[in-house]
């Protein structure tokens, strides 16, 4: 659910899901701690990583871009790491215990500790994590009752993209991809990102544009809710050109008209090259990401991996991974040492007034996340179940 | 063995290496002589094994996985027997749309490819020179060495809006189902030509020419000769075609629009949704489609010339 | 309409106005694949209900002389005439001549009936009709009863008369068959031989024999035509043939022959030119057993070796001063052959036997 430029390698999924679920199953389930490290012992001299693409680069994919050597040369821990595609997959890897760190974001976060896979993070031990926004941190996709389980790395929004074009005048509201009259114009050249988590940026359209439907948090709706946004979804079917999950396909789309107007990510924006595309955040907010650097409850390497928890903080290491993925740092300090020092700008990081307009992925679950206890609210499987639907 | 000495041997005059007469001492290979049966097994036992494991055990396991459910939040495989999956899968308009629309496309892909093939097929095995016909299988094969990716997003290039197929003067469809027929008959043309055209070359000239000789023109010639012969080969190429887009899933991804497939609820389910069991029922659908196909042809005759 | 002319009296065995009333006329047929001629200019007349064949070894051109006849092939030059009409260009399902391939050619998807009735099928005759006439025909090569099979149920011979009932049910007026019986085994192959002569004379068509087998064309034709290098070598009656080889090659190449050079003529009959004589015409006897007459040659050889061949022996020679010789010995009554390996003999044969040949073209 993320951008990367390795998205398009949708082949792989079906096979490697299939055999690592099998491998999944035969995981043991005993032995998981959960209470935090008070203090920091020896080196254990490596450390496992899980990530998104792009997180944890040693150079062997750029010789340029590496920021694991000089980990491994302060703390002598010898870093493997492993890439994965989407969140499920990512929940799967984790489950087998071989890694020490997962970088997850807020629709896989919950799901590992409503699992017992992360354990708790003690950020005493973590000295760069002071440096971080303050809005990212104890959020609800990284801290549950109190207790933190990792620490942010970088965001990015959900933003409308347009063709200008397309437009008399600049759109302001998503009701360019959400309202009849505006998609008319447009018909066939919409698009949307093909993910049951887009549901989220109907019911956040929804929430402030029919109050009466009482949607207080898009990631958490009741029977009610979610058949207002299916519904709405399936009004937008009719003028979607094409959905897209793989970046590569957006950036092309925009770039040739065959489409104009949708949900992008701002690293897309930055690889069009067509001067007629722009973005924006409409006043409604958007939906986000932000991911969390976990730690395994199975990790058997806990002073390296809490050693690179504190590393990837860093302003210069933090800078450099969220630079390369496209994306806001975590830091103040981060944004100082971009290589374009317009990066922060350009990514709105620390831009508290931005940042609050974003409702960052979680996953929905039955227990509603807006607290509401009267009312069982509808589950991941559900939306997806609902997305099936509304593509037809 | 006293006769067989040298001195015993002077009648031809020649001298024989009793070693040479000897009997070779390989017990295991006498045993395996013996024993044909467990000649048998040694040699069949991998492939054996590989085809349990390939095809029995990963069907089975499909079969019994899509009787499971999956809990939501930890993702955790529910292993208590059930038949919600399948009852989602009629209950919902949706899969019965998706299945349609899938073997639809399907079904478009392998006529248009079967079209196209038999005359192709037809002038590479009967027409061309011996080395025309070389360079033409080398052009059919070209193809399948450059990667699926890069085929598909070609075609997406093609049928852009603005793109070589505008340019072209033909016009695009646009992104959506024909463009998938389009792009899938491409990329599964060479599986047709090559069984349509290894059945042509096993048609002997001389059938042709019979035919000839009995008084049937050329169209008579194709219809009552060359075709009923090449039903296996162009059952061959069909059924490749129409298998292999019905698994698709990802050049609807690429060039389908807004439009999913089987292969996409089963990937969605898998990669995205993590509900493993309701994939593997979906992935049902496509095998029983499969299964009542084969039939219906069996039922037909025409595999009896396969 | 015009009738070829320009005959070369020397292919054309029968009466001046032939091409009038031949099934089959070729003039100057030529055909060249790519550098090679296959065909280099043959004339030929066939006459109506004639037993004729191409004798010839692989690669001699006569298959390519049928399948021009056939309309298979286009010819390079020259014109090809069916009774009387010029069909050089024309398609072969236009021409009324019907071939039995080498392979039989069934269709391996029809029944036996099927395919007997698949020309009459093509030529839009009702499904009774062709059904009655389809049986009928397959009773003429007595395989009545197997209509219903498919071909591959059939053995080697019985597809070769289904093959045969495929092209007569037509009733063509020429009937071309392609080595029909090179698949088939040796007793098979001599009742098919028999079987072929019988349904010739009763349906009275021609019939244009491709065969390589000298003997075959021999006991079958009326007349034959032997091939070499895509030419006619000679044409005339099997006994002609025999009996007269016009070149060493014809006489090498149909039958057994024993080939005296220009040399060993002169010292042996005085003349000075190639001659030949057959072997069943040598005779053995112990030296010097008899006395020699005028018009009786006789040479002192040794046996080299002597092959049973169950009607007799089949004995190599040399003579004494170097000559090899192939004499057939028949056996008679109590007969016992005189001539063992390493026997000193008298060989004998009259000086009429032996054939002088043309100059090889």
């Amino acid at each position: 659910m993320k951008p990367t430029h390795w998205r398009g390698r949708v082949t792989m999924a079906c096979l490697s899901v299939l055999a690592v679920s099998v491998l999944a199953g035969c995981g043991s389930d005993e032995d998981k701690e959960t209470d935090a490290v008070e203090e920091l012992g020896e080196m254990e001299g490596q450390v496992s990583i899980l990530a998104w693409p792009g997180y944890v680069e040693d150079g062997s994919n750029d010789p340029k871009v590496d920021w694991v050597t000089a980990f491994e040369k302060d703390t002598g821990c010898e870093v493997t790491s492993k890439v994965y595609g989407t969140s499920d997959e990512a929940l799967n890897l984790a489950k087998t215990g071989d890694y020490d760190v997962i970088a997850a974001s807020g629709d896989l976060s919950l799901r590992l500790i409503a699992s017992d896979e992360a354990q708790e993070v003690n950020t005493d031990l973590v000295p760069n994590y002071e440096n971080v926004f303050d809005f990212l941190k104890d959020s609800e996709w990284n801290t549950v009752d109190g207790v933190n389980y990792g620490v942010p790395h970088g965001y990015g929004a959900n933003l409308l993209m347009y063709n200008e074009k397309n437009f008399d005048s600049a759109p302001t509201s998503w009701g360019a991809v959400f309202d009849t009259e505006e998609l008319e114009r447009n018909k066939g050249k919409v698009t949307a990102y093909d993910s049951p988590i887009y549901i989220a940026d109907a019911a956040l359209y929804l929430m402030k544009t029919q109050p009466d439907l009482g949607i207080e948090n898009p990631y958490a709706l009741d029977e009610e809710q979610l058949d207002a946004a299916v519904a709405l979804l399936k009004e937008q079917r009719k003028y979607v050109g094409e959905y897209w999950s793989d970046y590569l396909k957006e950036i092309q789309a925009f770039e040739t008209g065959d489409s104009v107007v949708g949900t992008t990510w701002q690293v897309i924006k930055n690889n069009i090259k067509n001067a007629d595309v722009q973005v924006t955040l409409p006043t409604e907010g958007a939906t986000a990401w932000n991911d969390t650097w976990m730690l395994s409850s199975q990790s058997e390497n806990p002073n390296c991996a809490y050693a690179w928890m504190d590393y990837i903080l860093t302003p210069k290491a933090n800078a450099q991974a969220t630079e390369y993925f496209g994306e806001a740092p975590n830091s103040p300090a981060a944004c100082e040492e971009t290589a374009d020092p317009n990066h922060c700008e350009t990514f709105h990081a620390g831009d508290e007034e931005y940042a609050e307009q974003l409702w960052f992925w979680r996953t929905p679950i039955k227990e509603c996340l807006d607290g509401r206890t009267d009312v069982e609210c509808t589950d991941y499987a559900q939306w997806t179940q609902a997305w099936t639907e509304i593509k037809g | 063995m006293a006769t067989s000495t040298p001195a015993a041997d002077g009648r031809t005059g020649r001298t024989t290496d009793p070693a040479l007469r000897a009997p070779v001492a390989r017990p295991g290979s006498r045993l395996l002589h013996r024993l044909v049966w467990l000649r048998l097994g040694l040699l069949l036992s991998a492939p054996l094994a590989w085809m349990l494991l390939i095809y029995v055990v990963a069907l089975a396991a499909l079969l019994i996985t899509s009787l499971w459910s999956v809990d939501s939040l930890s993702s955790e495989i529910d292993r208590t027997w059930t038949l919600d999956n399948f009852r989602t899968l009629v209950e919902n308009q949706v899969y019965r749309d998706v299945t349609v629309r899938t073997i639809g496309v399907a079904l478009a892909v392998t006529v248009i490819d079967v079209a196209i093939a038999l005359p192709i097929a037809f002038y590479m095995a009967k027409v061309a020179s011996p080395r025309l016909r070389r360079m033409l299988v080398v052009a059919v094969l070209t193809p399948l060495w450059a990667s699926y990716l890069v085929k598909v997003f070609a075609w997406r290039v093609v049928l852009s809006e603005g793109g070589p197929a505008e340019w072209s003067g033909l016009g695009s469809p646009g992104y959506g189902l024909t463009a998938v027929v389009i792009t899938q008959a491409y990329i599964w043309l060479p599986y047709v030509i090559l069984p349509v055209f290894a059945a042509l070359e096993r048609v002997p000239d001389s059938l042709l020419e019979a035919a000839g000789d009995l008084g049937a023109n050329s169209g008579m010639v194709l219809r009552s000769v060359v075709l009923p012969l090449l039903v296996p080969g162009i059952l061959a190429g069909g059924i490749f075609a129409f298998s292999l887009t019905m698994g698709d899933y990802i050049t609807v991804n690429i060039v389908g629009g807004a439009n999913q497939m089987l292969g996409n609820l089963v990937f969605v389910n898998a990669g995205a949704a993590n509900n493993l069991p309701l994939a593997a029922a979906i992935a049902m659908i496509p095998i029983v489609v499969m299964v009542v196909l084969l039939a219906a042809i069996r039922r037909t005759g025409a595999l009896e010339n396969l | 309409m015009s009738l070829p002319t320009g005959a070369d009296a020397s292919t054309v065995a029968t009466s001046g106005d032939a091409a009038a009333t031949a099934a089959i006329s070729l003039r100057g047929l030529r055909k060249q694949f790519g550098d090679v001629a296959a065909v280099d200019g043959v004339d030929l007349d066939i006459a109506d209900g004639e037993f004729f064949s191409m004798l010839g070894p692989s690669g001699s051109g006569k298959t390519t002389v049928l399948r021009l006849i056939a309309g298979f092939e286009t010819a390079t030059a020259g014109t090809v005439w069916l009774g009387g009409t010029d069909v050089t260009r024309a398609a072969p399902f236009e021409r009324d001549v019907h071939t039995v391939f080498q392979d039989y050619a069934l269709f391996p998807h029809m029944s036996v009936l099927d395919n007997v009735a698949y020309g009459l099928r093509v030529r839009g005759i009702g499904r009774k009709d062709r059904r009655g006439r389809a049986e009928q025909a397959l009773d003429t090569v007595r395989l009545g009863q197997l209509g219903g099979r498919r071909p591959h149920q059939l053995s080697g011979g019985q597809r070769q008369r289904v093959a045969l009932a495929r092209a007569i049910v037509l009733e063509p007026r020429v009937l071309l068959l392609d080595e029909p019986l090179g698949a088939l085994d040796l007793k098979l192959r001599e009742q098919m031989q028999v079987e072929l002569k019988q349904l010739q004379r009763d349906l009275g068509i021609t019939f244009v024999f491709v065969t390589h087998d000298q003997e075959e064309a021999l006991t079958l034709s009326d007349r034959i035509a032997v091939f070499d290098a895509g030419r006619i070598q000679q044409l005339g009656t099997p006994r002609e043939i025999y009996e007269t080889p016009g070149s060493a090659y014809v006489a090498g190449f149909v039958g057994t022959t024993n080939l005296f050079d220009a040399a060993t003529s002169q010292r042996l009959l005085g003349v000075r030119a190639e001659h030949a004589v057959r072997p069943e015409r040598l005779r053995i006897t112990p030296t010097s057993a008899e006395p020699t007459t005028a018009d009786e040659i006789r040479l002192d050889a040794v046996v080299v070796e002597t092959i049973y061949l169950g009607t007799g022996n089949r004995v190599h020679l040399r003579t004494d001063d170097g000559l090899e010789l192939v004499a057939l010995e028949q056996y008679t009554g109590s007969l016992d052959s005189a001539a063992h390996r390493g026997d000193a003999v008298t060989v004998r044969f009259a000086r009429a036997d032996v054939v002088p040949l043309a100059a090889a073209p």
